[in-house]
């Protein structure tokens, strides 16, 4: 943090006191770090998207367990499993939108001038970014599994069904809670795809329309490559064949069918849980790396 | 002026730089800056559009990175210790900006989680008190994207001073003010001076600057073309007005003092001539106003009298002009040159100008 500069000559002036109504927090690497933070959550917080987004991804839990239900009541693990694959869904998208927005409305705005004259440094800056997306992603997951939960219940006890316990298990509980996990890691990668692309295209656009066209191109050329793989029928065709291993999208998907495939009792997909756990790691050091590396040396005007 | 003399100056640099140098391209924004402000100094930072003011600002906040040189903040180098620094600085660069969605007080508290300020409660006495002391106390709920030009600017003054910083540089502080605003800032840069803070402000309004600041740096295009103590530079820019008795006279004055100012009197350093307000020709010597009764004495010499004899203080206009002007403009920055004149009386034998 501090170090000197090898040609200081000038000796450091003693700090003078500040007024005593001013009052300094610690300031620690973490300290600083963990007040910025809080300090973005509080800008989500009080952000009218936050509220829209969150109604949306509300919303629609609950209408789709209102549906289910109108057709033929589903038992309780079966609505948690659906709330969390809504949830997965939905939250893609949205979490790409408040990504995109909470860095890219820095430039758009100009604020970003003001982040980084206040002691805060640049990795501070774009960790707290970070932290804050995924704090936002786990309460998020978190409090969408109570309101499935508690949807369920309103519709299901009512009416006379009751809550059949058998299902919890501790291997029930272990898979679930990986799965959840999976899916939490899931929406913090694509915030964090849409957090680096929108700092570097300093523009909320460039986010989310970046990790749109990222989606996009890798369900499109993963397709591609299986045709021409399974066409060439050679030692070439099986490499193409196994590029879409290392791409987001299907180690994403491994993580979480893995843990449903465990809990019915069979075995990982292709792609098995290490191979796709490091995947993710490259891609997250990668991105953060690169986004690092852009914001340090960026000259900040507009 | 006096009250503008701060009793904590003590000779420390507070900022240094060294050659600071940026460039965009192949256009030279700064060009090999070495700048001085002292502790305790009020230091106004001037120049034309585009001279690179803001861009020194944004260097020495660690913004943009410089191309050459370095800045050296309370003794420490701003490219290794920036956190340090910053944390003692308060700025406004160019027109503030804050999240347009949150209101004023909000928009501090944000600005204190990031400034190693306490979360929380803890720091509300501080809000209120700098928002107090730019009066957007009554405003304080409002969200800022509701703010009128000068409220922003308020607030950007506010978010300055929040964690009490001893460095507080304005990039332009009064733009958007209204009359009672600029009067306002002047008192506010006067009080925070007598505290003993160091004020770095860049402005355009040169009679703000002359009132409120004891040293000032000029730019052009880049480059560092004056920097000093304002008294000093104004003195230097001190000038006599002669009026002759008749206005036959004044062709003659002038033609003596030029002669003069040719063979002997070096302390003279520009002569002009220009008309007041009743038409009536004044002749304009630049010289320190001590040197009125030498003047008199020369023109006596050659029997010629003059009406009236007035010391006029230097300007920071004057000394911005000059210093800023371009070689061509340099004659037409305030005044008829001597030789237009001589020529224009030559023209008319009145010897009226035009
Ligand atoms: N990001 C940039 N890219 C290219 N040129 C730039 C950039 N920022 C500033 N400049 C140029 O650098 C020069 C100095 O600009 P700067 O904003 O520092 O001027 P200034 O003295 O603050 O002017 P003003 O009084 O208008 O605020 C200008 O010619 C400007 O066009
Ligand atoms: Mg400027």
């Amino acid at each position: 943090m501090s170090k000197v500069s090898p040609s200081m000559t000038e000796s450091l002036l003693p700090m003078p006191e500040r007024s005593k109504n001013v009052v300094m927090g610690n300031q620690s690497f973490i300290s600083v770090l963990g007040r910025s933070i809080a300090g973005e959550l509080y800008k989500i917080r009080r952000r009218a998207m936050s509220k829209v987004l969150s109604t949306i991804a509300i919303a629609t839990i609950i209408l789709a367990l209102l549906f289910t239900n109108w057709t033929s009541s589903q038992p309780l693990p079966d609505a948690i499993y659906m709330t969390l694959s809504i949830s997965n869904f939905v939250g893609s998208i949205l979490f790409i939108i408040l990504a995109g927005t909470i860095v890219g409305g820095e430039y758009s705005v100009g604020t970003i001038r003001l982040m980084l004259t206040r002691g805060p440094t640049r990795l501070q800056f774009l960790l707290a970014k970070l932290g804050a997306m995924l704090i936002c992603v786990c309460i998020t997951i978190i409090s969408l599994i109570g309101i499935g939960i508690i949807t369920w219940m309103l519709l299901n006890l009512p009416v006379g069904h009751k809550i059949d316990f058998s299902f919890f298990t501790g291997h029930w509980i272990q898979h679930t809670i990986l799965f959840i996990l999976a899916i939490m890691l899931s929406l913090f990668t694509y915030s964090m795809l849409a957090v680096c692309l929108s700092s570097w295209g300093k523009a909320t656009a460039a986010g989310v329309t970046g990790v749109l066209i990222w989606w996009f191109l890798e369900n499109a050329i993963s397709g591609l490559l299986a045709l021409l793989g399974s066409r060439l029928q050679n030692a070439f065709g099986n490499f193409l064949a196994t590029v879409p291993d290392y791409f987001i999208d299907n180690n994403l998907n491994a993580l979480r069918s893995n843990q449903q495939n465990y809990l019915m009792g069979n075995s990982a997909g292709a792609i098995n849980d290490l191979h796709a756990g490091i995947v993710i790691i490259i891609y997250l050091v990668v991105f953060g790396g690169l986004t690092w590396w852009s914001l340090k040396t960026r000259d900040i005007t507009n | 002026m006096s009250e503008t003399h701060t009793p904590l100056y003590d000779g420390t640099p507070v900022i240094s730089t060294q050659r600071l140098t940026k460039a965009f391209g192949n256009l030279v924004a700064v060009n090999d800056l070495n700048l001085q402000v002292m502790r305790g100094d009020v230091f106004g930072f001037l120049g034309p559009n585009g001279s690179g003011k803001t861009t020194t600002i944004r260097m020495l906040l660690g913004l943009i990175h410089p191309t050459a040189g370095r800045a050296v903040l309370f003794g420490m180098d701003n490219a290794y210790q920036l956190p340090a620094i910053l944390q003692r600085i308060g700025a406004i660069v160019e027109t503030p900006t804050f999240y347009p969605y949150l209101s004023g007080i909000d928009n501090l508290r944000v600005i204190a989680a990031n400034s190693g300020m306490k979360l929380g409660g803890t720091n509300k006495a501080r809000y209120e008190e700098v928002l107090d002391i730019v009066e957007l106390q009554q405003y304080q709920r409002l969200v800022y994207r509701n703010y009128s030009l000068g409220m922003k600017q308020r607030l950007g003054i506010a978010a300055a001073l929040l964690a009490d910083p001893e460095l507080v540089m304005l990039d332009e502080p009064t733009n958007g003010l209204d009359p009672a605003g600029v009067i306002e800032i002047r008192k506010l840069i006067q009080q925070l001076a007598a505290l003993g803070k160091t004020i770095f402000l860049s402005s355009h309004i040169l009679s703000e600057v002359q009132q409120v600041c004891n040293r000032v740096a000029i730019l052009r295009k880049g480059n560092l073309v004056k920097q000093g103590d304002v008294k000093e530079l104004l003195r230097e820019k001190e000038q006599v007005e002669v009026r002759m008795q008749r206005e036959g006279e004044v062709q003659e004055a002038l033609e003596v003092l030029q002669r003069v100012r040719e063979q002997e009197a070096s302390w003279i350093n520009h002569i002009a001539v220009e008309q007041n307000a009743l038409r009536q020709s004044i002749i304009l010597v630049d010289a320190p106003s001590a040197r009125s009764a030498d003047i008199n004495m020369l023109l006596a010499r050659h029997n010629l009298f003059a009406a009236e004899l007035h010391p006029r203080e230097g300007s920071l206009e004057a000394v911005y002009l000059q210093a800023t002007a371009l070689p061509h403009q340099f004659s037409e920055a305030g005044h008829i040159e001597t030789q237009k004149f001589l020529n224009a009386a030559s023209d008319n034998t009145k010897g009226a100008i035009r």
